[in-house]
């Protein structure tokens, strides 16, 4: 039995501190065949690739590589066994050369200590052709568009002799024309004996390219299926269908006119690449629109367009209150009464090593007039300190404690006090609600709902699709740059929105309301 | 006046001044740039270097062997390069305090030993202590201009050119030259190739010491017989200036290194014009600062964007 499988993992166990990473996992992978690793994000999928090529170490279980139990003690024994990854984010040297990159760490050598530049070269040339790549060897990485350095790190997981080849999401970087190459090059491994675990969570591109799907959630193995066994729809519902344990209370009021207006709105990524593609939308007074998605579907980069971090294309509009502020700087939002709270608190939230007086003020301290002129109203900020911490109920010694002494869900609820006691009319929210406690969680919902009451029109975009569903009375889905409706508050299902983030059409999910309403 | 100065600058002896004054900046360039590549924000050469010069006399002086007084300094060199590389690699202090610290301490803790061993201040000189001897180069004096340039010189002078050609195999033409290399732009993908970062730099640090402390001694050995306080005099920095602007190419920093030992050797000859000595002598750290400015320019793009 074990000799067809090319690898396999048996009984994986990780735990970070409390956290349970991988929990008794089991991974069958045939040779010569790809096998598609899908999850959210947070399921386990990167830690478990992690413990297969022995960045980890897992707490208990084994790896059996052709049928022998494994016992690598380093990364570079794995990768000498012949499991080779490319990562996420390209590990390449950018001041080299697209031929030293390849060889680093893994020479031929001649006299034992030059290197053998001809055998090094044949080798590369080697791979080249028997995999139809073609990429130029004497370039700089620094000159290469990102689907060629894909290729370079490609053709060094193969030149440092990697049988089995771990892409982790490799076409998140990708465009189409790009993703087309690779799964051309992917298949033309396979069928030259190679295997390939691909890590994604586009279900489109799973059912195209893999033989055997293996769905990670929460750190178990949900189900592993082949294509032809399932259709995207249940593969969908096994990815994000979870038992909802929250209940937001929403409040029935009216809205007012649109505070934000976005019309053909495109950005693109600090790569060039367009990640938001020709949006529009409108968040009105009172309304709290959320945008759900899969992480990297381009909703960091609208965000950023819209609080000014990042210029839009030409011909983007964005009106605030019907006027247009595509070139106000994000002070000048703030002081309009753009409110922002950013996903990642600790870079872009707070400044960790300031006290919780001056990270409360951070941002507004021009806007809203905490200074006399020259020197900041001590008393002022003290008095709006204390406001946030008694009606955040931030846990904290004293006001001039340093931030970073604060537990990530007291930092959280700083950031969100500080954004949500102005008297902004807009506030864009990023994962309000990321890596804090159930009991906070129900807190900052409580408190964004009751905002939205007092007429603040609110965009959350959050990789929680409970949390938009929640929350939102008009769901946006964003894919791939692009959006698409995801309806009124309940119109659809948590299934069917799964469908709309991963690319699926609204057609389906129409149909499927239709059969549930008969 | 002007045609004066102008004839010096090519006179046999300022190159000759330059050839020598140049050595002290090449082993001390050549001998770090691995470290400075590898991706350590070294400055303590001046520190490194000032104890090799201290303690090349001191070995020469006890054992009357000017080799072994150079095996000492560069004993010397490792010893301080790895507290420098204890306290930055291993505890991950700030590198840049840790080098002023040591290039501080140096000038101090230097002179102490000078006063305690040899009971003398400001500078110590003694018939004992024996330099390198000069080469019989009778073959090269016999080149007419060329023989007054290169000739005559003490074996570390020849060795410290011949290390150019070395460092630049070593850098491009081998594996440890190339995960130097790699090491030094993108840690991360380094240890993923297996290749631990810490021990290269290791390596390369003990490398800087041996070589930053040769030059040293070849200050104090290399024809003066002398130990004086702070005798390297920004010779240090010299050095550190010149791995900078050579950016990692051997060649590059041993032309920029020669460079200024040959704005030096000019002010020491232009000194003999009768000029204001002191204005003269700040010809070097002119040059630094002009070649600094011309390899900012080039490396200059424009405005920095909102990305970083």
């Amino acid at each position: 039995m074990s000799d067809e499988y090319i690898l396999q993992m048996k009984h994986i166990r990780k735990t970070f501190a409390r956290l349970v990473a991988n929990d008794d996992i089991n991974l069958d992978v045939r040779k010569g065949t790809v096998h598609a690793l899908i999850g959210e994000n947070g399921a386990g999928k990167s830690t478990l690739m992690r413990i297969l090529t022995h960045i980890y170490k897992p707490d208990s279980g084994e790896i059996w590589l052709n049928g022998q139990k494994t016992n690598f003690k380093t990364p570079l024994e794995a990768a000498r066994a012949g499991i080779g990854m490319v990562h996420q984010e390209f590990m390449l040297y950018n001041n080299l050369t697209v031929y030293d990159n390849i060889i680093l760490g893994f020479e031929e050598k001649h006299g034992g200590i030059f290197i053998d530049k001809k055998a090094c070269r044949a080798k590369i040339e080697g791979i080249c052709e028997k995999y139809q790549f073609n990429i130029p060897l004497d370039e700089k990485i620094k000159e290469l568009p990102v689907a060629m350095l894909q290729q370079v790190e490609i053709v060094k997981a193969l030149y440092r002799g990697a049988e089995i080849l771990i892409l982790d999401e490799p076409t998140s970087v990708l465009t189409p024309s790009g993703i087309r190459g690779l799964f051309k090059a992917i298949r033309f491994l396979v069928d030259s004996g190679k295997t390939i675990i691909f890590i994604s969570h586009k279900l489109g591109e799973v059912f195209e390219i893999a033989d055997t799907i293996t769905v990670l959630k929460d750190g178990k193995v949900v189900a592993t299926v082949r294509p032809d066994e399932i259709d995207e729809r249940g593969l969908a519902s096994l990815m994000v269908g979870r038992e909802v344990i929250l209940q937001a209370e929403k409040k029935d009021h009216p809205f007012g006119p649109p505070v934000l207006k976005v019309e053909n709105l495109s950005v693109r990524d600090k790569e060039g690449i367009l990640r938001v593609k020709n949006v529009s939308f409108e968040v009105r007074a009172g309304e709290i629109v959320g945008v759900a998605g899969v992480a990297g579907s381009g909703q960091q980069q609208l965000v950023e367009a819209l609080f000014g971090l990042r210029a839009p294309e030409p011909g983007s509009q964005i009106l605030f209150e019907g006027n247009p502020i595509n070139r106000a700087t994000p002070a000048q939002r703030r002081c309009m009464g753009i409110g922002y709270v950013p996903q990642d608190r600790l870079g872009a939230g707070v400044n960790g090593n300031a006290s919780i007086w001056e990270n409360s003020i951070m941002g507004y301290h021009i806007a809203h007039g905490f200074s006399s002129k020259w020197l900041l109203n001590h008393r002022e900020i003290e008095a709006f300190t204390d406001r946030i911490v008694d009606q955040f109920m931030v846990k904290r010694q004293k006001n001039s404690d340093k931030v970073r002494t604060l537990s990530g869900g007291n930092i959280q609820k700083l950031v969100v006090g500080r954004e949500f006691l102005q008297e902004n009319k807009l506030l864009i929210i990023e994962d309000p609600t990321r890596g804090i406690d159930v009991g906070a969680i129900e807190f900052i919902w409580s408190k964004i709902i009751e905002l939205a009451a007092s007429g603040v029109g609110i965009l959350i975009v959050s990789h929680e699709l409970n949390e938009v569903l929640q929350l939102s009375d008009r769901v946006l889905v964003i894919y791939n740059g692009e959006i698409s409706d995801g309806g009124r508050y309940r119109e659809y299902t948590e299934e069917q929105i799964g469908l709309l983030m991963l690319g699926g059409k609204l057609s389906d999910v129409q149909g499927d309301v239709q059969n549930q309403n008969q | 006046m002007g045609w004066e100065i102008l004839k010096m600058t090519v006179y046999a002896s300022t190159l000759g001044i330059t050839f020598r004054s140049a050595v002290p900046l090449l082993y001390g360039s050549l001998g770090g740039c691995f470290n400075q590549t590898s991706g350590c924000n070294n400055i303590a050469y001046e520190c490194v270097m000032l104890f090799g010069a201290l303690f090349g006399v001191i070995g020469s002086f006890y054992t009357g062997n000017p080799w072994i007084g150079a095996l000492c300094a560069m004993g010397i060199g490792i010893l301080v390069a790895l507290i420098f590389g204890m306290f930055t690699i291993v505890f991950h202090s700030n590198s840049i305090v840790v080098g002023v610290a040591l290039n501080s301490g140096a000038w101090a803790m230097t002179t102490l030993l000078m006063v305690s061993l040899f009971g003398s201040r400001g500078s110590f000189t003694d018939p004992g202590i024996i330099s390198f001897s000069r080469l019989n180069t009778s073959l090269i004096d016999k080149i007419p201009y060329l023989g007054s340039v290169l000739g005559q010189n003490v074996l570390p002078v020849y060795l410290a050119y011949a290390m150019i050609a070395v460092s630049y195999i070593v850098m491009f033409k081998t594996p440890f030259g190339l995960r130097i290399r790699g090491v030094g732009q993108n840690e991360v993908a380094a240890e993923t190739a297996g290749i631990s970062a810490v021990k290269y730099r290791m390596i390369s640090l003990v490398m800087m010491g041996a070589f930053v402390g040769l030059s040293g001694c070849c200050l104090s050995l290399g024809g003066l017989s002398m130990f004086s306080e702070n005798m390297t005099a920004g010779r240090g920095f010299l050095c550190v200036a010149s791995m900078i602007v050579g950016g990692g190419n051997p060649i590059k920093i041993a032309l920029v290194a020669l460079l200024f030992a040959y704005s030096d050797a000019m002010s020491q000859i232009l000194t003999t014009l009768g000029l204001n000595g002191l204005l003269v002598s700040t010809i070097p750290y002119i040059a630094v600062i002009v070649v600094l400015l011309i390899s900012g320019i080039k490396s200059f793009k424009g405005t920095a964007d909102l990305e970083g």
